[in-house]
């Protein structure tokens, strides 16, 4: 497998104690929603909102009686939630005002088949429907209704197991839309995406050691979801989280990756901000800064900002000794105060604009004013932020919440990415297990069916053909995108040696059909019966490009009307021919076949290539293999 | 409580023997290795009684996700340990605030208290008062508000002796001198206890407001918290002297409409704006976001504490019969052998039914046993004189019902059995009161814009629901 080209940080992983996993979020091919019976469609994104409604969420406890740390911060940034619908696009339930209708079946069953690909050992017998809490509006109930499927799977990726922890099936959410800036309380969903099945697939953390072998893991994955016949195609039908951890670093997740081909540049990206706050950890350390230095005692400092406003007030905290560390670059072109103040921003609501440090102010405060009231010495820093008094006040709590985090490195948590800088910010708290609940709304269904066998036989997963074959994974991503994958998964099985051959006439044939505009049927015992005559060599690859055309006017292929059709002449010529075969073979032992076919050609200047070729078939001087 | 004892509750037979003898219940951290080796951590949880036997719940440690797992003899259980999960709010203690108005939160159950009951799989009632005041924190800014249980029962227990039950204890919380009460109630059958308290608190000094929630208060997407803060703003501060429901105005999350119980219909089985005022407007609003209350029909003013009326008098004996085509006479004559003492009846149209009927409500009649005909369409009156068949009725003594709707009649009737008695002296007297209006039960004209619940498919509609 070729290596992709943007390695731009020459880090070495090994060293840095990398450790990734990935979560796939695809969605399943159904022929209606997990709980409800609308179409699982999206709207064309020419379409017009006709009605809009207006939610917010609070939290919930979690089952064993705790409030998740994670959904508190969510609600404290209080959003309200503006959900837009279409026609007849969505029904009540989606609205969430009508309980869930039993699940789809197809759809689990989708999920085992999955299951049973990734060779999970523990599928469940019983499918139990938990709540996972979201606050951020993405959902309407403030859950999404998601079930494990299987646990305990694996895929071998270079002869290596790479464990997949669970495999689960879950209602998608809503998508966001019209989104403006961090600082809004008010997001916007379209709520077509909301409720068509989902599945998640977690590989283990561990398992994996560079960023590469992470984008191959998400490439066969996703190729294997799309040829295996259990995920959509399309935009965004799948989706990928990854998780990163560096020794002496914390496990971050990067939500929402669309394009796998970035993951090294997103990895080497997050790398080198947690490489960034662990020497800003370090460095703090040497000052001698302890937690008791940073306190929220937030002193008024209204007198030395300018154009205030009636209701605004700016209040200051002190940060003895930490000169200079808003300067520190976190990532390519992000200083340490962006990475402080877009996730103040987030939780409060505060526009960055209205937050200033001590490092490079903003032009709105008169620094050596708010030097003077804070009583600062030289090394000392300081945070300003101006608002509403409430509001002030819970932005410098959550700062210094955040400061102090500075001082034990990197914080666990689940960011954004940027995909035009590669950066991320600050999304919130890494959900934990105590935002889970059961679903009462959605009876237990339980599972009989014959999960060893669930597997087709014609059919093998992508993570096992490019372990057995030598094939890459961008060569079967190629095949795939053909068109060829149930031909080329079947043939394989037969014909073990011809790997690169049949990789050779399937690229022949699809530069043709692409070249011709030929259309090709997902899977057809056509293609199929000709790329094995193809290899078997009982059909000359000369003839490839005629037989596609023919298969693409008559729907089929047959090689034995076909044969008889091209040696269609008659006895005398066939006799004729034979003679001169005879002769020239007589004239010199070892004629390939090739001369052969030039001679004939001169003789039978009537005839086409395909009677020669024929013809020489019939006589057997073309092996049949 | 049965769950206290019961090591492990919701399972049965041998799954059930299976983890005695592995000496496991629930809240057991375990590992479930089955016998093709593939095993589960996780802690044993209870499980719904009405699901298949052999099969555990697991909560799984990594993720917390529940799943299932079935269990045969091969299967072998190792115990970790022992961890119950504690399903209780922080219990908050608040200061009384001189400024603000005392109000009374009396508990019934339903859905605006309830919580995961692990035995059926479903809802019940399990909040405390005290624990939904824990979660809606920012009621303590509004009001001094005081919780209370009454009762622990879903809505569709309630009784006729609830309703008295409840009725005194709010009297007792008027002459303890509350500013308002407010009262937490399953939104099924709270149009009838709001119609039965509306007869029974007379010259009500403050207000008495009925809240629940069609999204449970373990949803964070639940109505629960904004009725309850809306209802109570009301309670504290607005100048009512009557029972009012509050419930959501439409399905966003904005305002609350203030009903009339005697006029109002649950017509939704799921959504929060599921309340509808029927031929009226309601009588009011609550905005949730600036808390202001604006009025859309006139309303009682608190009355003078001294002029406060408490009567519960009822007459339990009162039933429901709703006509259908074919329906036999004999189902009226069932209910008068089984000694009841009034029954309200839905008819069809403008409040008939067959002529088959004659004879039974010539018995009734004779009987002093009142009929009271309601209309099925709910919207408009019972008319008994427009056709054949309700001139028939009339001479045999049924009592038109107006535009009362069921829920309003049949708490009425109760109480104007108590206060007449059974038999009464006449029919007369019963129909005298019946067509009374006390409370709003009965309008004597319907509004142009009364009947209207929409279709879904008017020009306009999109805006129009997005501005309610």
């Amino acid at each position: 497998m070729q290596e992709p080209s943007a390695k731009s940080f020459d880090y070495n992983y090994k060293e840095l104690g990398f450790c990734a996993g990935l979560e796939i979020h695809a969605q399943l091919q159904s022929e209606r929603k997990l709980f409800c019976h609308c179409l699982p469609e999206l709207v064309p994104a020419t379409a017009h909102s006709d009605y809009h409604f207006e939610r917010y969420f609070r939290p919930v406890l979690g089952e064993l009686g705790d409030f998740d740390a994670g959904m508190l911060v969510e609600f404290e940034k209080q959003y309200r939630v503006i959900y837009e619908t279409y026609g007849d696009n969505i029904c009540t339930y989606e609205m969430d005002e009508t309980p869930p209708f039993p699940p789809c079946n197809e759809t689990i069953t989708k999920g085992f088949l999955l299951a049973r690909f990734l060779n999970c050992e523990s599928p469940v017998n019983e499918v139990l429907f938990n709540r996972k809490q979201y606050l951020d509006g993405s959902i309407t109930t403030g859950f999404q209704r998601t079930t494990i499927i299987a646990r305990d799977g694996f895929i071998n990726h270079r002869n290596k197991k790479i464990r997949i922890n669970n495999v689960l099936i879950e209602e998608d959410a809503a998508r966001r839309v019209n989104f403006h800036d961090r600082a809004s309380r008010t997001v916007y969903y379209n709520l077509d995406r909301l409720g068509i099945p989902l599945t998640e697939i977690i590989t283990n953390h561990l398992d994996c050691h560079d960023p590469f072998t992470l984008q191959n893991i998400g490439l066969v994955l996703g190729l294997g979801l799309r040829v295996l016949g259990i995920a959509r195609r399309g935009i965004g039908t799948v989706r990928q989280d990854v998780n990163i951890s560096i020794t002496g670093g914390a496990r971050v997740e990067l939500k929402g990756i669309q394009d796998i081909d970035n993951i090294p540049q997103y990895c080497d990206h997050e790398i080198t901000r947690q490489l960034a706050l662990l020497e800003l950890m370090e460095n703090l350390k040497k000052r001698g800064i302890k937690k008791s230095d940073f306190q929220a005692n937030n002193i008024d400092v209204s007198s030395a900002i300018t154009n205030l406003g009636d209701s605004e007030i700016a209040l200051a905290v002190r940060l003895s000794k930490c000169k200079d560390i808003f300067l520190k670059e976190v990532q390519p072109g992000k200083q340490f105060a962006e990475e402080l103040f877009d996730r103040i921003e987030l939780i409060t609501g505060i526009s960055m604009g209205n937050m200033s440090q001590s490092d490079s102010p903003q032009k709105w405060l008169d620094s050596h004013r708010v030097r003077e009231i804070l009583n600062l010495q030289i090394d000392d820093s300081f945070v300003v932020i101006r608002g509403t008094q409430k509001s002030v006040i819970h932005a410098l709590s959550r700062t210094i919440e955040r400061m102090n985090k500075a001082l034990v490195g990197v914080p666990e948590e689940t960011r954004r990415i940027n995909p035009k800088t590669f950066n991320s910010e600050f999304l919130r708290v890494i959900h934990g297990k105590d935002r889970m609940y059961s679903d009462t709304d959605t009876p237990p269904v339980s599972i009989s069916l014959d999960y060893p066998n669930l597997v087709p036989n014609d059919i093998i997963p992508p993570w096992e053909l490019g372990e057995k074959y030598p094939i890459s994974v961008r060569e079967l991503i190629f095949i795939e995108k053909v068109n060829f994958y149930p031909e080329f998964s079947y043939i394989i099985q037969k014909f073990p040696k011809s790997c690169r051959k049949l990789l050779g006439l399937i690229e022949r044939a699809s530069h043709y059909m692409e070249k011709q505009n030929l259309r090709k049927d997902k899977n057809s015992l056509s293609y199929r019966k000709l790329l094995v005559d193809l290899i078997t060599k009982r059909v000359s690859k000369d003839f490839l490009e005629e037989i596609l055309l023919e298969i693409n006017s008559s729907g089929e292929y047959n090689r034995e009307k076909r044969l008889q059709e091209l040696t269609n002449m008659d006895d005398d010529m066939y006799r004729r021919i034979k003679v001169v075969i005879a002769d020239s073979e007589k004239q010199s032992d070892e004629i390939t076949i090739g001369k052969l076919f030039g001679i004939l050609k001169t003789h039978f200047p009537m005839l086409t290539s395909e009677q020669i070729h024929s013809t020489l078939l019939k006589e057997g001087k073309i092996g049949e293999n | 409580m049965v769950e206290a004892i019961d090591p492990l509750p919701g399972y049965k037979g041998k799954t059930r023997d299976i983890l005695t003898r592995e000496n496991i219940h629930v809240w057991s951290e375990i590992i479930v290795t089955k016998h093709n080796g593939a095993h589960f951590q996780g802690i044993l949880l209870p499980r719904s009684a009405f699901t298949a036997q052999n099969f555990v719940t697991l909560r799984v440690l990594d993720t917390g996700y529940n799943i299932g797992i079935e269990i045969t003899e091969k299967t072998l259980f190792q115990l970790l340990g022992y961890s119950k999960g504690n399903y209780r709010l922080p219990a908050i203690n608040v200061k009384r605030k001189e400024t603000l108005p005392d109000v009374v939160l009396l508990g019934t159950g339903g859905t605006v208290a309830s919580r995961l009951d692990y035995r059926t799989g479903a809802v019940l009632p399990a909040f405390t008062p005290e624990e939904l005041f824990a979660a809606v924190p920012e009621i303590q800014s509004r009001v001094n508000l005081t919780p209370r249980t009454l009762f622990e029962i879903l809505s569709e227990n309630f009784k006729p002796e609830f309703w008295v039950k409840t009725a005194e204890e709010i009297a007792k919380e008027v002459a303890s001198g509350a500013d308002g009460i407010i009262i937490g109630h399953g939104t099924d059958t709270m149009a009838y206890t709001g119609s039965a308290l509306s007869y029974f608190l007379q010259n009500l000094p403050i207000p008495v407001i009925i809240l629940g929630s069609q999204r449970s208060s373990d949803r964070p997407s639940s109505d629960a918290a904004i009725n309850l803060l809306n209802a109570a703003t009301v309670a504290g501060y607005a100048d009512i002297g009557e029972v009012l429901i509050s419930m959501m105005s439409s399905t966003s999350h904005k305002a609350d409409y203030l009903h009339r119980p005697t006029r109002v219909r649950k017509m939704h089985s799921s959504r929060r704006d599921t309340f509808r005022s029927l031929s009226v407007p309601p009588v009011g609003k609550i905005d949730w976001h600036t808390q202001e209350i604006s009025y859309f029909s006139p309303v009682r003013s608190r009355a003078n504490p001294e002029d406060f009326r408490l009567d519960t008098k009822i007459d339990e004996k009162v039933a429901i019969l709703y006509f259908y085509p074919g329906m036999n006479p004999d189902m009226l004559h069932s209910v008068i052998d089984l000694g009841y003492h009034g029954i309200v009846m839905i008819g069809t149209g403008l409040g008939h039914v067959s002529s088959e009927f004659y004879s039974v409500l010539e018995r009734a009649q004779e009987e002093l046993i009142p009929i009271v005909m309601v209309v099925q369409p709910l919207f408009g009156f019972a008319h008994l004189r427009v056709y054949e068949t309700g001139r028939e009725m009339l001479a045999r003594g049924v009592i038109e019902g107006g535009n009362m709707l069921p829920e309003a009649a049949y708490p009425k009737l109760a109480y104007v059995l108590g206060h007449t008695g059974f038999p009464p002296s006449n029919l007369e007297e019963v129909k005298t009161l019946m067509q009374t209006n006390f409370v709003g039960e009965i309008t004597n004209r319907e509004n142009r814009f009364g009947f209207s619940v929409l279709q879904g498919i008017e020009p306009g509609i999109e805006a129009l629901y997005e501005s309610i």
